[in-house]
């Protein structure tokens, strides 16, 4: 059977950004694809080369909507490290609670998406309207549901004062019981099951050889998060599972993600 | 007192690599700076990967020093738990610098991009002529260099 090339973007309604990729098709097989990078190329490094260290936050934040905090999180972690400051433990720990909303929310959201592209649209609706309760928590705490701009060089620009406790506590209870129903749903349905285990395949050797990180390392057997092997703000103090899987496919890739909800 | 093993890594590359590398040392907890000569990157990197299951690397980053760009490769073993920064320098007016695919496959698009926005020319790594700017932007222009400024003539270059 002869390989048929299927050009898919840069523009195209199942891709969230532009991005080009040329497929090379066996029958239904992808037997090759050619990535073309660079359609929302801004020159942000270039354009930190004139501004000023404060500046340069609210520039990476804009690097990713969805994962904005660990961009201004490592940004002024490198510059208190050039600078030979330290952020106060205060401060480290509101840093950690604001990642985590970041990952938590972004984890629903990617396993939403996925019941999307899946065909399973009220798994979607379900984790989505759930994910809300996530944004409310960083509205509360930042007074922004995505971009926080809670990141500052020497600190952070937000408090987490004891009125909050109450709706924060509320919100994660609710989420901690909706996950254990993510979780059976992902691990029993058979539409799940059929569409994700044994697809695409990532065996732990190549993982490694092509420098997978975070939840495709993780799902693909390789023991490694960033928050355990890089003790950053205060992870190194708060104790927490590093989630693997061994089956290597897009099940697994999830369920790493829904394991760290 | 038993070594770390960055400290054993920094014994060994000091012993088998004497004449090749210019500095070597654990700059603070789970860091480690080794400068090495021109040309020298390969063999090191080769022994790390073999003695040290040193297989992943996390970027390639170019700096741009006025006469020279530095590559610096930021490295780290199977189980992720220190980052081994290996710098070496290329002169700015000839920027080529042997290709580390062949050895470390998830280099591929590092030494691209590094190639597309510094110029920098990775002997042995065939690649298409541009990876992040566009098809249509200008021979020889290099918008991460320090003396680059955005101008006429060059799409979307606007800052």
């Amino acid at each position: 059977m002869p390989v048929y090339k299927l050009p898919i973007g840069p523009q195209h309604p199942a891709i969230k950004e532009a991005f080009h990729f040329t497929f090379d098709l066996d029958g239904e097989v992808v037997v090759d694809v050619k990535p073309r990078l660079g359609n929302v190329h801004r020159g942000i490094e270039k354009g930190m080369e004139f501004r000023t260290w404060v500046q340069g936050i609210f520039l990476v934040e804009r690097i990713c909507g969805i994962c904005n905090t660990p961009h201004t999180t490592c940004y002024v972690l490198t510059v208190e490290e050039l600078y030979g400051v330290e952020a106060p433990p205060r401060a480290q720990y509101i840093r950690t609670i604001i990642n985590e909303l970041n990952r938590i929310h972004s984890h629903l959201l990617w396993v939403g998406v996925l019941g999307m592209e899946i065909g399973f649209w009220s798994y979607f609706m379900y984790i989505w309207r759930d994910r809300e309760r996530v944004m409310d928590v960083v509205e509360l705490i930042t007074g922004n549901r995505v971009t926080t701009s809670a990141m500052l060089i020497g600190g952070v620009a937000y408090d987490i004062t004891p009125e909050m406790e109450g709706p924060i506590r509320r919100a994660m209870d609710y989420l901690e019981e909706r996950t254990k129903f993510y979780k059976k749903v992902f691990e029993t349905d058979p539409t799940i099951r059929a569409r994700t285990q044994d697809v695409g395949v990532l065996p732990t050797s190549v993982a490694i050889d092509l420098c997978a990180v975070g939840p495709t390392a993780r799902g693909s057997d390789v023991k490694s998060d960033v928050r355990v092997d890089e003790p950053y703000c205060a992870y190194g103090e708060v104790p927490f599972n590093l989630v693997t899987y061994p089956t290597c496919d897009v099940w697994a890739r999830a369920m790493v993600r829904i394991d760290q909800f | 007192m038993e070594l770390s093993r960055e400290a054993q890594m920094v014994d060994d590359l000091k012993r088998y690599f004497a004449d090749k590398i210019i500095k070597a040392e654990i700059v603070r907890a789970r860091r480690v700076n080794v400068e090495v000569k021109a040309g020298a990157h390969r063999d090191i990197i080769k022994f790390l990967k073999n003695r040290y299951d040193i297989r992943h690397i996390v970027t390639i980053t170019g700096v741009d020093l006025g006469k020279d760009i530095e590559l610096i490769y930021h490295l780290s073993p199977d189980n992720r738990q220190w980052l081994l920064n290996i710098r070496t320098k290329v002169p700015k007016d000839n920027p080529k610098i042997e290709t580390i695919i062949d050895i470390l496959p998830g280099a591929i698009f590092y030494e691209r991009e590094v190639n597309d926005l510094l110029g920098v020319i990775f002997e042995g790594h065939e690649m298409p002529k541009h990876f992040i700017l566009p098809d249509d932007w200008p021979e020889g222009e290099y918008p991460l260099r320090k003396d680059w400024k955005p101008k006429e003539g060059v799409p979307s270059a606007r800052v």
